[in-house]
């Protein structure tokens, strides 16, 4: 019998009124009340070694209770290393194992594995449901899933939202992948145009013009947190893990670029030029790659800076030591580019 | 009269000083000129050199955390490393070489190590360059000798963690380890990185030669108190000949071993991420492998498909040996002296590779100076570190090809440009209980000019 059809079942059987068990639909509000104190807004983000650590206490309290253990696990979802992830996953597994008759870590073994492993996760649920139509965790952890872009079906959707509403009127399906955190505004968050245009847009913003040194580098640690929920995850497609990939390499220019402005404005004029010889020994690197994206971008934003620096003869010699470099890796693309800069910088001399 | 005495005293000593810079045997240093080292071996197919050229640019790619910084693509660094790419320590004098130095041989690069401290680090989130790590110093890994229990421990220490890095976890708090709590322990050891020129052909040479021509001198080691032995790998008892223990079985095992530790990359033969810190790790593992796709297609190059392990390999596989420059009186005459003193009966000079898979690669006849054998090297040289069979005291006999070049020797790094060079790293040979002791005597009682020779010779590789 598949399990479509058992969630039909579970949906008739319920409406009968005899429910094959308490549905388990919302947490009871000592959990919540336990849950809330554990997590105030803003902790996991803050500290999210702390704030897991509280909702494993939760956990302990509430051993047998779901809620508290898929709280748990949405916020390793959320804020967790692949540390975390790998921990969460043993230890449910390890549980289930422990408890070889009982659904709850049944369930939560095949829970942790959400944007994982999520085909595996599917697969575990429709074993529960094909033994227990009416357990509604299932199926909102199914119609959670059907629901998302990455494993999306509507038809599935509909009949498992369905069930679970009938098992659990007014309780809500939450929406899968968790959102994203914003790109940083400071860094424009504009995405990569591939011509250096997006890390350019955006510099006559005041923020970016007044930004520190070490704000900088926290909206860059803050686009690289966002590129790991995306990275670790199957709700994500390949093409779009590369895309975020190069975005996040593109502001990396942006950021440096406006890094040795900051330097430059507060006359820390040594720690200006480390950098800026750091980025051009890092488009030396992208000169090597025949294929690179960002080459242009980078060239750009490099030798733009040396430009800013009114120095005519620092610029010359910055363009003779990357041509130089280029004719140990020829590529007319690159030397085109580089051409085509030489004229726009040296003329605006 | 006061004048006259003070020309007097001018002349003796402009004619000592004169005296003794003819008679002092110096290490002229690396030597200038074009690198002779870093291309593919010669006589390779054009195909074969395209797998050099794109496994090249893999032992040069940068690693970040996760491939997440411009320019630093690759992905997988740390939690603990002690650089971020193979090129930045394999350097001098030419990608594949050894620790490069600011002022001295081709590349003219400070120590990358000191970088790595800030580098892509938040503001008030640097971290402390060891005390052993210096800008014109070699680069080195740091091992602890002895766990806190006082078991042996050995292992590598990385330099290095991925906290405060702009790409690591949020979570990661991982702090270096107190290195310098443990250097006022006298619990810690350098090693340093070891040249891989050549090394294809001695990875495709039979043990049945290595063990031949070690056989060959059994009586003359005999003769000069040398004993030593092969380190052997402990699963099928056969030698092992890369490393300074030459610890590591095969270039495939030396390249995932290096991996692993040195830049923290997980990979299909060192999967386990080292440390062990939860919060830290931010990869799934290995996280360097095999590639079932490039981009959308299931077919690609060898370097495309192959795991960044694999490419190492393949990169020291193709790499031609350093090419000596031997052409003088005093280098031939160096030469003479460095095989009737002894010093060839570890530093062996030849050796033949077998049939190869490679084209024109069978049978070559090399010049590597090492029988690839362990040695009791004595007090003085012994790190109190065991690897494999290589006891605590116990070294390969580093090959010499392509020493006239290297800025730094011995397994630490100790011998350099601020104190003698090759000379002393051929002086250190000697301490209570080393094989080296007669062949350095012999050295000690040659002339200054004789030994001159020998330093001109050892350059001229």
């Amino acid at each position: 019998m598949g399990w479509t059809m058992l969630a039909t079942l579970a949906v008739l059987v319920s409406a009968a009124g005899a429910p094959l068990r308490q549905p388990l639909c919302e947490a009871s509000a000592e959990v919540r009340r336990a849950i809330d104190e554990a997590t105030p807004p803003g902790a996991l983000e803050a500290d999210f070694e702390r704030a897991s650590s509280s909702l494993r206490a939760v956990r302990e309290r509430f051993p047998q209770d779901l809620f508290a253990h898929a709280r748990y696990q949405d916020a390793v979802f959320d804020g967790g290393t692949e540390g975390h992830l790998k921990r969460m996953l043993r230890e449910y597994q390890q549980l289930s194992a422990e408890h070889p008759q009982e659904t709850l870590y049944e369930y939560l073994a095949g829970r942790a594995r959400l944007g994982r492993g999520t085909k595996k996760a599917v697969r575990a649920m429709e074993r529960i449901l094909e033994r227990e139509p009416a357990f509604a965790p299932a199926l909102r952890t199914l119609a959670e899933i059907h629901g998302s872009a990455a494993f999306g079906d509507a038809a599935k959707e509909r009949v498992e939202r369905e069930a679970f509403a009938a098992l659990c009127p007014g309780s809500q399906i939450a929406r899968r992948p968790s959102p994203l955190p914003e790109r940083s505004r400071l860094l424009g968050g504009a995405g990569f145009a591939g011509d250096g245009r997006s890390a350019e847009r955006g510099a006559s913003n005041a923020d970016q013009r007044e930004a520190t040194a070490e704000e900088i580098g926290r909206a860059l640690q803050a686009d690289q947190a966002r590129l790991m929920r995306i990275r670790l995850f199957d709700w994500y497609s390949e093409e779009t893990k590369a895309r975020e990939l190069l975005d996040a390499q593109a502001e990396c220019w942006k950021a440096w670029r406006m890094t040795v402005e900051h330097h430059r404005r507060v006359s820390d004029l040594a720690k200006a030029d480390a950098l800026l010889a750091e980025m051009e020994q890092r488009l030396v690197t992208l000169q090597r790659d025949p294929r690179s994206a960002l080459y242009r971008l980078a060239a750009r934003t490099v030798l733009g800076l040396y430009a800013d620096a009114k120095d005519p003869q620092r610029l010359r010699d910055a363009f003779d030591r990357l041509r130089r470099s280029l004719g140990q890796t020829p590529n007319p693309a690159h030397a085109a580019e580089l051409d085509r800069l030489q004229a726009t910088l040296v003329a605006r001399e | 009269m006061r004048t006259t005495r003070v020309r007097l005293l001018f002349v003796l000593l402009f004619s000592f000083m004169l005296a003794r810079g003819a008679l002092a045997q110096v290490d002229p240093g690396p030597r200038g000129g074009p690198a002779n080292a870093g291309g593919p071996l010669a006589g390779l197919s054009a195909a074969e050199q395209g797998l050099f050229n794109d496994a090249r640019d893999v032992f040069a790619e940068v690693d970040s955390v996760s491939g997440g910084i411009a320019g630093e693509d690759g992905s997988g660094l740390g939690p603990t490393f002690n650089a971020n790419s193979c090129a930045a320590c394999h350097a001098q004098p030419a990608v594949g070489g050894a620790s490069p130095h600011p002022r001295l041989g081709q590349v003219l690069r400070p120590n990358p190590q000191v970088a790595f401290a800030t580098l892509d680090r938040l503001t008030g989130r640097n971290q402390v360059v060891p005390s052993f790590i210096r800008v014109d110093g070699p680069v080195r890994e740091a091992r602890f000798i002895r766990n806190p229990d006082g078991s042996p421990d050995g292992g590598v220490h990385g330099l290095y963690t991925i906290a405060g890095r702009v790409d690591a976890p949020l979570s990661c708090t991982l702090a270096q380890p107190d290195f310098a709590g443990q250097l006022a322990a006298n619990n810690v050891i350098f090693r340093i990185p070891t040249p891989t020129f050549g090394l294809g052909l001695v990875d495709n040479t039979s043990e049945e030669q290595l063990i031949g021509r070690f056989n060959n001198t059994a009586t003359a080691r005999a003769a000069a108190g040398i004993g030593g032995h092969f380190n052997t790998n402990g699963n099928d008892g056969s030698i092992t000949r890369f490393g300074w223990k030459a610890q590591n079985k095969s270039l495939l095992i030396f390249s995932g071993e290096a991996y692993n530790v040195e830049q923290g990359v997980t990979n299909e033969l060192f999967p386990t991420e080292r440390g062990g810190v939860e919060s830290c790790e931010a990869n799934p593992t290995p996280e360097d492998h095999s590639h079932l796709f490039n981009g959308a297609s299931t077919t690609g190059t060898l370097t495309q498909m192959s795991s960044d392990a694999v490419s190492f390999a393949n990169f020291m596989r193709l790499l031609a040996p350093p090419a000596d420059t031997t052409n003088t009186l005093t280098e031939f005459n160096g030469r003479a002296l460095f095989n009737s003193i002894g010093c060839n009966l570890c530093h062996t000079p030849t050796l033949v590779s077998e049939e190869s898979i490679f084209t024109n690669q069978t049978n070559v006849v090399y010049h590597p100076y090492s029988d690839f054998a362990v040695h009791h090297m004595g007090t003085r040289l012994a790190d109190g570190v065991s690897q494999g069979n290589a006891g605590p005291d116990e070294f390969r006999s580093a090959p010499l090809w392509g020493a006239g070049q290297r800025i730094f020797f011995l397994h630490d790094g100790r011998a350099g440009p601020a104190n003698g060079g090759i000379l002393r790293a051929i002086l250190e040979h000697s301490s209570p209980g080393s094989e080296a002791n007669t062949v350095v005597n012999r050295f000690q009682a040659l002339s200054p000019g004789q030994r001159q020779d020998i330093l001109n010779f050892l350059r001229s590789l």
